[in-house]
């Protein structure tokens, strides 16, 4: 009995060994996301860019407050007397020029800025399992995880591979959103169009 | 403790398989003929032409429909390397992890007063198991970084060729460009008209940066 302490205990060393393996692969691979480095254009339409780990509506030009009521409701479902009479030349839109913004001097424009959750500090440790029994003890316990962590990870391995990451809805109305805008700024005369967006940026 | 670790688990899938549901309700009505436009129900989707071009997480074809735009092609290939990867990387993790269950099999060789013997077909189904979640993580993260990709791939296209009408195939000319002329409508009557600043040459240097939208913009 005396010599059957260190060979469990030996034993149970063997587990976190195993565990070396997919974690360097996962520190290797690395965990770190994609961010997109794409810039919009200046001309007054919108883009959708990948950062944080979903779409994220970005614009070079500053948009009016009439311009966000009008894509407000087109994007959740109204329409657009604009839109509706308007088609651009058939069955699809044909650009007849390129807006291109020429800045005044001295404009101070804030730069792409993208808000990250802080970090919140604190958490649990795990907790230890037994109290200086002896080696049954201490096999009880390890069987004890063994078990709880081999009926929990397949399930969080099978979430992982066939959830969705990015958030659903988010993604689907910052969508929603740019095209909508996209379509305003192609209709002459609405608040969005960007002959107008892009006119003021220019003024600016 | 089977309880414990069954509704654990129940939640975790739940959780990490996302319970959301997210579809894209406008469709964009003023497209260029050769301009990606970006869709989503459950899953991103590109099309254009009236058809789809490629979709997530895979995006197969989205290079082929870009390639004459060096960037977005580059972007492209990413975009679906990243999405094989993630896929092979997904199936290997869930079936890694789903076969580390069969060794709680050690558990009827530990009643059989063989801990030993039990710990260690315990142990592999840990490190199975932890190595199925390990392998899905990293699916997942290239997931994101096939969607990125392919995203930023559309952006390129469509700048260069999408947005005037053109296709890879059959390019359309640029149209003329002209500087924005009515920017004196009256969304900022306190803002004058600086009648000069559009005669005033173009200094690359000077474009001010993009900026997220806020929710009140857009």
């Amino acid at each position: 009995m005396a010599g059957a302490m260190p060979k469990n205990r030996l034993r149970l060393l063997r587990f976190p060994a195993l565990l070396v393996l997919p974690a360097s692969a996962l520190l290797a691979t690395g965990c770190g996301g994609y961010t997109s480095e794409y810039l919009p254009p200046q001309d007054g339409r919108p883009r959708l860019v990948w950062a944080d780990n979903k779409v994220v509506p970005m614009i070079a030009n500053a948009v009016p407050g009439e311009c966000t009521a009008e894509v407000d409701s087109l994007a959740g479902g109204g329409s657009s007397p604009r839109m509706s009479g308007y088609r651009g030349g058939g069955t699809y839109y044909v650009p007849v020029r390129t807006v291109v913004v020429v800045r005044g001097s001295g404009a101070i424009v804030p730069g792409p800025r993208l808000i990250f959750p802080g970090l919140v500090g604190g958490g649990s440790g795990i907790g230890k399992l037994g109290g200086g029994g002896g080696s049954d003890d201490l096999g009880k316990a390890a069987v004890f995880v063994a078990v709880v962590a081999i009926l929990v990870l397949p399930f969080v391995a099978l979430g992982l591979a066939t959830g969705r990451p990015e958030p659903e809805k988010e993604v689907a109305q910052a969508i929603d959103r740019v095209n909508a805008q996209t379509d305003l700024a192609r209709v002459e005369g609405s608040a969005c169009d960007e002959m107008l967006v892009a006119g003021q940026e220019a003024q600016q | 403790m089977s309880r414990l670790a069954m509704t654990t688990a129940t939640l975790a899938l739940g959780l990490l398989a996302g319970c959301g549901h997210g579809v894209t309700s406008y469709a964009p009505q003023l497209r260029a003929q050769g301009e990606l436009t970006l869709h989503y129900d459950d899953g991103f989707s590109m099309s254009a032409e009236g058809k789809e071009v490629a979709a997530g997480n895979g995006w197969n074809g989205l290079t082929d429909y870009v390639k004459c735009v060096p960037r977005a092609r580059e972007h492209a290939e990413s975009a679906e390397t990243a999405g094989a990867a993630s896929t092979v990387l997904s199936i290997l993790g869930g079936s890694i992890g789903v076969a580390s269950l069969g060794s709680l099999g050690g558990l009827a060789v530990y009643k059989e007063n063989d801990p030993d013997l039990a710990l260690s077909i315990l142990g592999v189904g840990v490190a199975a198991a932890v190595t199925g979640v390990v392998l899905a993580a990293i699916g997942r993260n290239e997931k994101n970084v096939a969607n990125g990709h392919a995203v930023d791939a559309m952006n390129y296209y469509n700048d260069a060729v999408g947005s005037y009408g053109g296709t890879c195939r059959k390019p359309a000319p640029k149209p003329p460009e002209v500087e924005p002329t009515r920017a004196e409508k009256p969304t900022r009557p306190s803002v004058p008209e600086t009648p000069a600043a559009p005669e005033t040459p173009r200094k690359p240097n000077e474009k001010p940066g993009p900026r997220p939208m806020t929710p009140d913009e857009i």
